[in-house]
């Protein structure tokens, strides 16, 4: 008989600390909850989701959701006047724009900027697509979407069906898009 | 008997509950956690440049000391692959405006707040390097220390604020008022092709600093900066000029 007492104190014991976890991993749960649906989430359809349902100002004041081109090859470059290899990549961006917008290429650019600079910017460089000025919230967006400490240039790219089909910190090449343009879009 | 006879199967059943509880616990670890799913995608091109990069705590490295009452130094230590841009420096002092009781008219004064100025600083030759895009500029890329005059502030944050040495009664001057707060503004890139935001340092000073500063004669140890922050606005003019130092 007292053979069997500490088994049964063991099983006791082990069933508490079962109940005792099962409870705290709830609270944990509830507590990590607010983040996950603050953050962007891994699966890149909920990534999509999170950017179709941002929208920007353009340069003449409109508001833009991003989900209007949500069934075209969307290329979201994020970029400053004062971030020298943003202003060097902007002509490979405003080539490919040229080059495959009618088969279903939409490039936007967010710009951590003023709107003037933005504006005098697009202007001398000639950018051909959407800008979005917004220096409060461009960087923190872009963080949003996995740009950890908020570098530029940061471009990211989503499919038609709302997958991110590239992420990229740095300078994008021609031949990457010009991938992405052959793979996604026929 | 029995209770000998039933002892291998309390065992088992026991062993059974601690596995469960260890799968359990696997399970609820971070990697598989709902927070974890948050992780954003990350594609190979970003795991060759973002993730070798350094935060930028790191690659820029400031610390402030004060070589005398009038003068504050600050010292960034730039990593190998990293640089600074030296027309995009800036210091800002905060300081406790004191309370106003009675305005001269009888109105009800102020209360005590914080106003902030910029100094002028003192900073020494960069290398200057030909930029595809800007032309030719002014670059740290090693260890950089700059002054800060504390006599003289840039742009005067109010009237109130009197910030300019004076002669004591003995006639030698008396130091400036202290700030508070330092907050000091840099922004760089990496070599590897990518810029960080501007950051924002902020060095808050102990009250006993601040006091004790006014009768200091030798360098004080270097103060960390408690964080730092991405500060925007700090845009080069619509013109592409380039941004004036304040010298």
């Amino acid at each position: 008989m007292p053979t069997t007492k500490p088994w049964r104190f063991a099983l006791a014991a082990a069933g508490l600390l079962l109940t005792l976890f099962g409870a705290a991993l709830l609270i944990g749960q509830r507590e990590r909850e607010p983040a996950v649906t603050n953050a962007v989430k891994s699966g890149s359809a909920a990534t999509g989701s999170v950017i179709y349902a941002a929208s920007f100002v353009d340069l003449n004041g409109k508001n833009q959701p991003l989900a209007q081109w949500g069934n075209r090859l969307l290329v979201i470059n994020f970029w400053a006047s004062w971030c020298p290899p943003c202003i060097e990549e902007i002509p490979t961006l405003i080539q490919m724009q040229q080059k495959y917008a009618t088969r279903g290429l939409q490039i936007v650019g967010i710009a951590a900027d003023s709107r003037l600079n933005a504006a005098n910017f697009s202007e001398k460089l000639g950018i051909n697509y959407p800008v979005f000025p917004d220096e409060a919230q461009a960087i923190a967006f872009s963080k949003r979407l996995g740009n950890q400490f908020g570098l530029l240039p940061f471009t990211i790219v989503l499919n038609r069906s709302g997958d991110i089909v590239m992420t990229k910190t740095g300078v994008v090449t021609e031949a990457e898009l010009t991938r992405l343009v052959e793979q996604n879009l026929s | 008997m029995n209770d000998t006879a039933s002892a291998p199967i309390q065992n088992k059943l026991a062993l059974a509950v601690l596995a469960l509880t260890f799968c359990a616990a696997t399970w609820a670890t971070p990697e598989s956690s709902a927070a974890a799913k948050s992780t954003p995608i990350v594609s190979p091109a970003v795991d060759k440049v973002a993730a070798e990069l350094l935060e930028p705590g790191q690659a820029f490295k400031p610390q402030l000391r004060f070589r005398d009452p009038w003068t504050a130094e600050i010292r960034f230590d730039v990593a190998p692959g990293y640089y600074l841009y030296r027309d995009r420096l800036r210091v800002e002092g905060e300081f406790k405006l004191p309370a106003v009781a009675r305005r001269p008219n009888g109105a009800r004064g102020d209360e005590a707040k914080p106003a902030k100025s910029q100094f002028v600083l003192s900073l020494p030759q960069g290398r200057y390097v030909d930029d595809p895009t800007f032309g030719r500029v002014e670059i740290f890329d090693k260890q950089v220390v700059l002054l800060v005059d504390l006599a003289i502030l840039a742009l005067p944050a109010s009237a109130v604020i009197e910030s300019k040495s004076t002669r004591g009664a003995n006639g030698a001057p008396s130091p400036p008022k202290m700030a508070t707060k330092f907050l000091v503004t840099s922004q760089g890139c990496a070599a590897a092709g990518v810029c960080f935001p501007p950051q924002q340092h902020e060095f808050v000073l102990p009250a006993t600093v601040s006091k004790a500063k006014a009768a200091a004669r030798s360098e004080s140890p270097w103060i960390l900066p408690l964080g730092s922050l991405t500060s925007l606005g700090f845009g080069r003019p619509a013109s592409l000029a380039p941004f004036s130092p304040q010298k």
